[in-house]
Formats: C-alpha cells, sequence, structure tokens
C-alpha cells in the first residue's frame, strides 16, 4: 500500500484525524493543537466539538496514564486514536486503542460496565459522588475520566479487550458524539 | 508569600493569588501534565491565606476547558473556600463564554456542589 492509498482510505472512511505512535505529554500539546484547528474548519455546533476534543484528550491522556509501553526506558504511552466525522449524519466518533496490562483492563471493564448501567441521571449522581468522594484516585487522576466521557457521549460506551498473552490485552474504545 | 503570579501556557491557565487584595484567579485552559503539581503551590498559599484572610475575598475563575483530573482539583479547591466561608466574605464568579455551554454546566455543577458558597454565574 502506498501512502497515497492509506491518505485515500482514512479520507473514504470519513477519518479526519489520527496519531499512532508513541505518545508524551508534548505528543498531547501537539494533538490539542491539531484537533482544535481540523474541528474549527467545520461547521458543527460548539458544544458538539468542545465534546469531541474533551474525549480525545481524556482517551489520550489514559493513554499516556495507562498503556503498555514499548521499550523499557521510554517513558511515553503507546497507542492509536482517531477522529470519524460523517458530514451527512453530523456525527462523530473518538476512538482509542492500547495495549494495556491484564490487571488493568479488569479495572476497565469494571469501571466502564459500571457507568454504562447508569441512566443520565445516575451518572451525573456517580459523577459527583465519585468527585467529592475522591474514592476512585490515585496518582493520575480523580478516577474520573470514563465517567466524563460517558456524560459526553451520546451512546452507552462501546469498547472491547482482547486478551492478547497472560500478562496483556488490547483495550479499544468507540464513542459516539 | 504575598503574591503568585503564574502565567498562561497553551495547556495550563494563569494563576493569581494577592494575599493583600484577597484576590484570586485562575484563567484559561487546565490540562497540566501533573494537575496536582501544578496547583499544589496554589492550594497551599490559599490555606496559609485563610489562616488571617482580608475581610473580603473575590475568586475569579474564567476557566475556558478542564480536564477531568482537573475537575477534581477543582472540587478540593471549592472545598478549601468553602471551609474559610465563616471567616471572611467569598464572592466566586464563575465567567464564561455565552456560547460555552459545557462550561455553563461546569459552573452549575459546582454552584450546586458547594450551596454555602455565594456563586456568581457571569457571562462575557
Amino acid at each position: 500500500m502506498t501512502i497515497r492509498d492509506l491518505e485515500l482510505q482514512l479520507y473514504k472512511e470519513d477519518i479526519i484525524f489520527t496519531f499512532s505512535g508513541a505518545i508524551s505529554y508534548n505528543v498531547l500539546s501537539a494533538i490539542s493543537l491539531s484537533i482544535k484547528d481540523e474541528l474549527s474548519n467545520l461547521e458543527s455546533g460548539g458544544k458538539q466539538q468542545f465534546n469531541v476534543y474533551y474525549v480525545l484528550i481524556e482517551l489520550v491522556q489514559n493513554i499516556i496514564n495507562y498503556s503498555v509501553r514499548r521499550g523499557e526506558n521510554s517513558g511515553n504511552g503507546y497507542g492509536t486514536c482517531f477522529v470519524i466525522h460523517h458530514a451527512k449524519s453530523e456525527e462523530f466518533k473518538v476512538c482509542s486503542g492500547n495495549v494495556v496490562t491484564n490487571e488493568q483492563a479488569q479495572k476497565i471493564k469494571n469501571k466502564i460496565d459500571k457507568i454504562n448501567s447508569f441512566d443520565e441521571v445516575e451518572l451525573k449522581a456517580y459523577y459527583k459522588e465519585t468527585r467529592r468522594s475522591g474514592r476512585d484516585m490515585h496518582e493520575k487522576g480523580g478516577g474520573l475520566g470514563f465517567i466524563e466521557i460517558a456524560r459526553k457521549a451520546k451512546e452507552k460506551l462501546n469498547y472491547s479487550i482482547e486478551k492478547i498473552d497472560s500478562d496483556k490485552s488490547y483495550f479499544e474504545i468507540n464513542v459516539n458524539i | 508569600m504575598p503574591i503568585i503570579n503564574v502565567e498562561k501556557t497553551q495547556l495550563t491557565p494563569s494563576i493569581l493569588l494577592d494575599k493583600n487584595l484577597g484576590l484570586v484567579e485562575i484563567k484559561g485552559d487546565s490540562l497540566p501534565e501533573n494537575t496536582q503539581e501544578f496547583y499544589k503551590n496554589l492550594m497551599s498559599e490559599l490555606k496559609d491565606y485563610f489562616n488571617s484572610p482580608q475581610d473580603k475575598t473575590t475568586v475569579n475563575l474564567e476557566i475556558t476547558y478542564f480536564n477531568s483530573s482537573s475537575s477534581k482539583l477543582f472540587f478540593d479547591f471549592f472545598d478549601l473556600i468553602e471551609s474559610a466561608s465563616e471567616k471572611c466574605t467569598i464572592e466566586i464568579n464563575w465567567i464564561y463564554d455565552e456560547e460555552n455551554e459545557s462550561m455553563e454546566e461546569a459552573g452549575e455543577d459546582f454552584a450546586e456542589d458547594f450551596e454555602a458558597l455565594n456563586f456568581n454565574m457571569v457571562t462575557k
């Protein structure tokens, strides 16, 4: 496949932004600029664009914080993220994928399944309770990321976890906005 | 330290704490590499300030975007302010762009959680 073929394929799939590789905070900063620029060229509403930006940044931060790194000495995360924009239906999909430890995969599964069991009102209550109690707090954040993502999504969070070996799994998530 | 003055960057807000004026301001996007670390100085100096605050304290927040770990941090920030609310008059101005519905909702969420605080929703 040539580069041009790949680019045409992305275009056909309505992928307006993609990144795959090592992700540091500096890369996150560049992704922030790039997606803002890309979104500013579209005609969709302000809130929807805000939510696309919000969810992409949260997913990229998750890659930085939780992905299994490639290379012993790398301080970076490693993963793939993309944003799809179906102009006709005015829909966005924000997606990411990365390798996690099996232990982390189980935590993610428990968290997302719990979130998906809530309706909008329950989700807001769960968000506030988690924020107030600091119960899921850890060194990287307040444990609010997936809850915030769910509050900004149009549908339940669509994810999959596929076991790679006895240590690792591949986690991917697809958020409709 | 009477004053904290941090300049805004692409992903982090400007921070001002002036103990003599009784003024706290946070403005811009909040997406620090390490949220706890970024706000550590403000939180500890603010705690110190509330040991002997001015008669009136004004808190101006003009935050255009904040990530989920900043959300937890701001909750703790309001919690600290609320615990000092019997010592002095505190006015909080949550300033947002009329078109930024998300920041309006975020401000309302905080106002609901801190009913004891005087929370003004201010559009610009």
